[in-house]
């Protein structure tokens, strides 16, 4: 019974995470360079966006470790 | 013709008016009456000028809107718009199961029957294997939606005072304070959220829409838009009518106080409660499977059967079931869940923006139909406007005394 459901649920999930991870990669190299055309506008955008998501994550952060002090 | 091509633009908007959105409305009712009603008209075109830079953008790269983004801005972009799509997808779908499990309560209907038979009627409407059919009987389920509107004539408004306030922008007596800035915000957020981007997109590449269907598409979009804000208007006059002056927290508390004047009312009320839920519950599911299935390049198509398309129906039960049984948690953290969405929306909907404002300008992929100056003078100032507005509003959820006292 050990070992079936060893063979079942051990085995099976160690392959899912492998063939996910296998997956994540081939997506990393189907798409490591954006296509889209960068203008300067373009590369603005980005930067700032990048920018605004960090300040949101920081705030995010503060306010977890102010609720658990 | 349009009857072929109408569904995605009418099911998004109004399944926009989920859960959450009939709370919102409600609670805007109650407190301030039909005050804010031209509030919410304005919300219509903003609405439908985002919704259909998703027509066109599916319609011509016959790309939904995740494998859009992996294309375009390359895996790190990508990766973040998955996976905050995933999270705030499922933590929605959870509030869904709140709203509907709450409505039903009403008719002493105990919470696992409420998820138990959702989750099958979600299965069997997915498992028919067509589009067009699932299209069809979400169109049936929007069409129970329209309830707010004779239970809005049932109460016998003023009409002169719903279109002065519809018409006239103007703050409600007591001005501007922190509960107004914070329901004017809920209003934003419940009608222009991240999934229904990633939906619509997904839909018209689902449906098979081309170039030359752009403007039913858009009609589409446009009568969508209409009957959101109408429902929308029709809750509050509701709401306003009735239970003006009470501080109202979700609208399962609205329809039994409603129940207490009127027993239709607060039946009516449930009911959309309900079937607001539901229709965000199949619309949120499917947007998460879909743009899973675009990037992972897993068959990702209502068209295909569960054996063709395995991990797509996977993923869409993995959501319903994960997100019910946590509804039938004793004690699960279900407001903080709530004020977590509100949040973690803000950062998503920002990036959709912006990157929905960059797709729409590249020529090399929208050819004739990238965005025109006078849209990208619109959709820019709209998109500036929601992304402060929307920041503030999640600012000020995790910081509720930053902006003002009262």
């Amino acid at each position: 019974m050990g070992s079936f459901i060893y063979e079942i649920f051990v085995k099976g999930l160690k392959k899912f995470f492998a063939d996910t991870v296998s997956q994540v990669r081939e997506i990393n190299r189907k798409y490591a360079v954006p296509q889209i055309k960068t203008t300067a506008w373009t590369h603005f955008a980005l930067i700032s966006l990048g920018v605004y998501l960090a300040v949101l994550l920081l705030l995010l952060a503060y306010k977890f470790i102010t609720l658990l002090k | 013709m349009y009857l072929i091509l109408a569904g995605p633009g009418i099911i998004v908007m109004i399944a926009d008016n989920d859960a959450g959105g009939i709370t919102t409305y409600a609670a805007t009712g109650a407190k301030y009456g039909y005050h804010l009603l031209w509030f919410l008209v304005l919300l219509g075109p903003i609405a439908y000028y985002i919704q259909e830079m998703t027509v066109r953008l599916g319609a011509v790269t016959k790309r939904g809107h995740a494998e859009s983004i992996f294309y375009a801005f390359g895996s790190f972009w990508g990766w973040f718009a998955l996976l905050d799509l995933v999270l705030i997808d499922w933590l929605t779908l959870v509030t869904e199961f709140i709203g509907m499990t709450a409505a039903m309560s009403i008719f002493h209907v105990p919470p696992w029957i409420t998820v138990s038979v959702v989750s099958i009627v979600m299965a069997l409407m997915v498992l028919q294997g067509r589009y067009w059919t699932w299209e069809k009987i979400a169109m049936l389920f929007c069409a129970v939606n329209l309830v707010y509107i004779p239970a809005a004539f049932m109460v016998h408004p003023s009409v002169p005072e719903v279109l002065k306030n519809s018409i006239i922008p103007h703050f409600p007596p007591g001005g501007f304070t922190n509960d107004l800035f914070f329901l004017l915000m809920a209003n934003i957020g419940t009608t222009i959220a991240p999934w229904m981007i990633f939906f619509q997109q997904s839909a018209v590449v689902d449906k098979g829409m081309g170039e030359k269907d752009i403007g039913m598409g858009k009609l589409d979009t446009a009568l969508g838009s209409l009957f959101t804000i109408l429902i929308a208007v029709f809750v509050i006059i509701v709401t306003g009518t009735v239970l003006r002056g009470m501080n109202i927290d979700s609208a399962a508390q609205a329809a039994i106080e409603l129940m207490k004047t009127n027993q239709y009312l607060g039946t009516f009320l449930a009911i959309g409660l309900f079937d607001a839920g539901f229709l965000g519950a199949i619309c949120i599911s499917l947007a998460t499977s879909w743009a899973f299935g675009e990037v992972f390049g897993w068959a990702h198509s209502l068209n295909k059967n569960v054996k063709e398309a395995p991990w797509f129906y996977a993923f869409y039960f993995f959501a319903i079931l994960t997100a019910g049984i946590v509804v039938l948690i004793p004690k699960a953290p279900l407001v903080l869940i709530t004020l977590f969405v509100q949040v973690v929306a803000v950062t998503l909907l920002s990036a959709t923006l912006v990157f929905l404002l960059i797709l729409l300008n590249d020529e090399a992929s929208m050819g004739k139909y990238k965005n025109t100056l006078w849209q990208n003078i619109v959709n820019i100032t709209i998109v500036t406007a929601i992304i402060v507005l929307s920041t503030a509003y999640g600012i000020s959820t995790l910081f509720p005394n930053l902006f003002m006292g009262s």
